[in-house]
């Protein structure tokens, strides 16, 4: 059990069955008043944030909260399979949590799982992945902007911008994280 | 006059939501104000000093365990006089530094314009949108979250007139004896100074005191002796008014810091 004196960010903490983590936390006293201790948490199912406010003796119940390393394995039309490589136990991740993530993901593909309660709530990729391009136009002759771009389809069907070199092919290495084009790692 | 007091002291004044931290000889003071009045009860007119203080538990970007005050006392004297050395303590540091205000985010809080001066009643009613709360934890709570943040921007303000059981040590106001002569001094949200004018009867301070230690052993804190030695010395203590301010909290203000730890050496 957690009092509110030990809270801090980045705590993980059980509230009406909910996991959260504390990601502000500020102590306050007016005068000659009581601690307040004002948390700002994120829901880690549904990641709205709520702001609370509690006394020093409250206490709180840490929530079973722990990360593994997985290994994408593939999609089964309704979730995505994912294997710990340690045990072999395959996790099951709903489709929707999945939404921003799926275009990204490659079969044995390394991923930072979130587990509440034996379930994945949250799958963190690799910041960056090489992917090969399936599809995309020759750049136009004599464009000579430096920035120019033209888009270009992945093996997995994730569609971004690539420079106007970049061929059919190709193995490019690109961010997860703002979808884009990073360098060109390999040409065919 | 200055003075100079104890650190350690074997008879903290109780107080239910400051706790004091016990070492092997005693506790550490929490605040002067045990060795100071018995100065005043003695005599002396007007004192003040610049001393450490220690309050247990009390981290945060405003808050240290071990923190720096000024406090100060005047015989025969009320609190609008202590607001008034407040306001010329304060403006004069600023004229010293060649600063008419304190900058704050986007805002300039002009210390030469006239301060404001809210009650607590008027307080609740423009920030919390209702009368004083009756619970505790609600008026601390709204007090932090919806009063403090919105106090002392462009002038500071200072906030006056708490209900009475917020003032074991304060006289009671005359137009009103549910409410205490108390204030606190705000600037760009930030609490800066306590001041009060001060309860000199004898016996109802000593009931007072004892209330305290009833309120610290519900709030499960630990037990204090009764603080026999100040209560002996408050039977010769004139009317008098007494003022606390957080120096640290001052230098983060004409220094621009957001955290205490900012103006600190270790």
């Amino acid at each position: 059990m957690y009092e509110a004196s030990d809270l801090k960010k980045g705590i993980k903490i059980e509230l009406e069955g909910e996991p959260y983590i504390i990601t502000d936390f500020e102590f306050s006293k007016p005068g000659k008043g009581q601690a307040i201790y004002r948390v700002r948490m994120k829901n880690l199912l549904t990641g709205y944030s709520i702001d609370k406010s509690y006394r020093s003796n409250d206490k709180f119940q840490p929530a079973n909260v722990s990360n593994l390393k997985l290994q994408y394995s593939y999609f089964d039309g309704t979730n995505y399979v994912f294997m710990d490589p340690e045990t072999f136990e395959n996790y099951s991740v709903n489709a929707d949590l999945m939404e921003d993530k799926k275009d990204y993901l490659m079969e044995n593909m390394e991923v930072d799982g979130t587990l509440y309660n034996e379930m994945v709530i949250d799958v963190t990729l690799p910041s960056f992945v090489e992917m090969k391009v399936m599809r995309s136009d020759p750049g136009v002759k004599g464009d000579t902007a430096t920035n120019a771009t033209k888009p270009a389809t992945m093996e997995t069907g994730l569609e971004i911008k690539v420079p106007l070199f970049v061929n059919e092919g190709d193995v490019i290495r690109i961010d997860t994280r703002t979808g884009e084009y990073l360098a060109r790692v390999s040409t065919k | 006059m200055e003075v100079e007091t104890p650190i350690l002291t074997d008879e903290p004044l109780p107080e239910a939501n400051i706790e004091a931290i016990k070492t092997e000889k005693g506790f550490l003071i929490t605040s002067p104000e045990v060795y100071m009045k018995p100065l005043l009860a003695q005599g002396a007119p007007n004192i003040f000093q610049i001393t450490k203080c220690f309050r247990k538990n009390e981290h945060g970007s405003r808050h240290r365990e071990e923190f720096t005050m000024l406090e100060w006392y005047r015989a025969n004297s009320d609190y609008a006089k202590l607001k008034e050395d407040t306001i010329k303590l304060i403006r004069f540091i600023a004229e010293v530094l060649n600063t008419q205000a304190i900058e704050r985010g986007d805002s300039e809080i002009d210390l030469f314009a006239n301060w404001e001066d809210v009650t607590i009643d008027e307080a609740y009613r423009k920030y919390a949108g209702h009368q004083v709360p009756e619970d505790d934890f609600q008026f601390d709570e709204e007090m932090t979250r919806l009063i403090e943040p919105n106090l002392g921007w462009n002038k500071p303000t200072f906030l006056s007139d708490y209900p009475i059981k917020y003032c074991p040590m304060s006289a009671a106001c005359q137009s009103n004896k549910n409410l205490g002569q108390r204030f606190e001094l705000y600037i760009a949200g930030l609490e800066l100074a306590n001041g009060c004018t001060e309860l000199s009867d004898w016996e109802k301070q000593r009931k007072n005191i004892e209330i305290e230690q009833q309120r610290r052993a519900q709030n499960k804190m630990q037990p204090y002796p009764l603080p026999e030695t100040f209560l002996k010395a408050m039977m010769t203590f004139p009317p008098a008014a007494g003022a606390a301010l957080g120096l640290d909290r001052l230098v983060m203000l004409f220094t621009r810091s957001d955290d205490i730890q900012d103006v600190l050496t270790f």
